[in-house]
């Protein structure tokens, strides 16, 4: 077998915030490879320096030491960046929300306006788009939120625990929702989250992240041994789903650092 | 208050208008769970009107019945009308005020003045305001320097201002800013400042600039504080203007004032 074709290298990492009272170290030599196509999850303890490696990822915060590599392309692929909750604007219609990225960089172009009408349509909220997010349900908020995100065409969708504001029972159905959806777009995600349950049910690969400063305890590949990727509501009923959970928890716990 | 609940309906009543056409079919009535014109939908919207109706109703009754109960004091002399006036002495001295006073030309003149001092602490506070959220460092260096403005007594500033720019409008106008602008500046810039900070996040991830979190995000979520800061500030300016014709004018409701003040001692 020839070796996998890797998206993005990232390569000894390290990052420390100064504050006043002092540096704090954030992460920790940091390795790992990102495949195309490939659904990773980044889980750990809070304060781990999670959102940290997703910000270096997304570019927001300059690398400090170490390097981010994408080996395959030349130029670093379009980012798609997905936040904790859809913080649509309360004065724009779905629409207006969802064609903001494009607005921002004047790319609204005939053809791009059709992308994301097509999308709308495809996810079901084209009837909504001149309604204000107020009336949509959680669910249909967080689709557009994401539709706003592919909008851009991202090769690579970052997302930071896109699901943690919705109840328990909305997240189970807008995450599975969601990561069709990514799935479908057939993008490389990488996906930031504490809840291990949620990292299995979704991701090809699991990064666990030890306590501050965050390092690399482990890297697990989650494999059901089926044709295709179970939703991560069927997933979560496969009898390897406990097998992994025990698996992954005992690495967390043996950093003595989950509450 | 009554002005801000009104354009508020307003615009609700727009936004309804607007999303009404959009709702023809009955899937997605169902999916939205509004549904358009039900007997229990006229009824709410029967009871919002007549509660709106009282409250209008009350209003003008509370108008009228302080009008009245003044004006009927002061005839059976429960109030001294000297002192405290009446309304119908007011009305007799306004029309009195009106055939040879000029009184359309003084209310003119100050309601120009309010206005057009409103309008430049509006471009001023907007402004400057927007120049503090962009530069930190700028607004390290000029926010105590705001404050102490702010903290000034204005009316003792004014005759300041005759002796700098003369016994004229411009001395009345800056008086009017100067008491206006400096505390709407600071309240402006705290409320830019706590805007959430993922909705800049947000532009952020879309690989947008800061000129594209001013007018997308800043601009457009603080627009509630930029209308009530500038309700406030019409008020200051009618007071700015008042002080500065007290001081420095031969037009206008506070020379006015000065005059009947004057006359009366």
């Amino acid at each position: 077998m020839p070796p996998k074709k890797i998206f993005l290298s990232v390569k000894n990492l390290s990052h420390a915030y100064h504050t006043k009272n002092g540096e704090t170290q954030a992460l920790h030599d940091i390795n790992f490879d990102l495949f195309p196509g490939e659904f990773a999850a980044i889980v750990g303890p809070s304060g781990c320096g999670k959102s940290t490696l997703l910000d270096l990822v997304a570019g927001f915060i300059p690398v400090q030491t170490g390097s981010l590599v994408y080996p395959s392309s030349e130029r670093p692929p379009a980012i798609g960046y997905m936040l904790q909750k859809d913080h649509l604007l309360e004065y724009r219609t779905i629409y207006k929300n969802i064609i903001l990225g494009l607005e921002i960089q004047h790319q609204l172009t005939a053809e791009n306006i059709a992308y994301v009408r097509s999308l709308m349509e495809q996810y079901d909220i084209a009837d909504f788009a001149d309604a204000h997010p107020h009336e949509l349900s959680g669910g249909m908020r967080q689709r557009a939120a994401l539709i706003r995100t592919l909008a851009g065409h991202p090769s690579f969708l970052l997302l930071d625990e896109p699901f943690s504001a919705l109840d328990y029972q909305t997240r189970l159905d807008v995450s599975s929702d969601i990561v069709n959806i990514i799935r479908e777009q057939k993008v490389t995600a990488l996906l930031v989250t504490h809840d291990l349950s949620e990292a299995i049910s979704i991701a090809d690969r699991i990064i666990i992240l030890g306590k501050r400063p965050g390092s690399i305890r482990s890297i697990v590949t989650i494999d059901f041994e089926t044709k295709h990727r179970p939703s991560p509501q069927k997933a979560r009923l496969h009898p390897k789903f406990q097998k992994y959970f025990d698996q992954i928890w005992k690495e967390l716990k043996s950093d003595e650092s989950i509450s | 208050m009554r002005a801000f609940h009104k354009l508020s309906q307003g615009l609700r009543d727009e936004r309804a208008k607007a999303a009404a056409p959009a709702v023809p079919d009955s899937t997605r009535i169902e999916t939205t769970g509004v549904l358009a014109a039900s007997p229990a939908q006229t009824l709410y919207m029967k009871k919002i009107k007549q509660h709106r109706r009282l409250v209008l109703f009350i209003q003008v009754f509370l108008l009228v019945f302080i009008i009245a109960a003044w004006e009927i004091c002061s005839d059976v002399g429960l109030l001294n009308s000297f002192i405290f006036s009446s309304p119908s002495r007011m009305i007799k001295s306004a029309a009195e005020l009106y055939h040879d006073g000029n009184l359309l030309g003084h209310i003119g003149i100050t309601l120009a003045e309010t206005f057009g001092s409103f309008l430049l602490v509006a471009v001023f506070t907007i402004l400057i305001a927007v120049l503090l959220w962009w530069n930190q460092t700028f607004s390290e260096i000029l926010e105590p320097y705001f404050v102490i403005l702010n903290s000034l007594p204005k009316s003792a500033m004014a005759p300041i201002f005759i002796v700098w720019l003369g016994n004229n409008m411009k001395t009345i106008i800056i008086t009017a800013i100067s008491l206006a602008v400096f505390g709407s500046i600071l309240n402006l810039y705290t409320s830019f400042i706590s805007t959430d900070p993922d909705k800049i996040k947000l532009i952020k991830t879309l690989h947008g600039s800061r000129i594209d979190c001013l007018t997308k995000v800043i601009l457009p979520l603080n627009l509630p504080s930029i209308l009530s800061i500038l309700k406030v500030d019409i008020g200051l300016c009618l007071i700015g203007v008042v002080i500065g014709e007290f001081l420095a004018a031969k037009q206008g409701l506070g020379y006015l004032i000065i005059y009947g003040s004057q006359v009366l001692r």
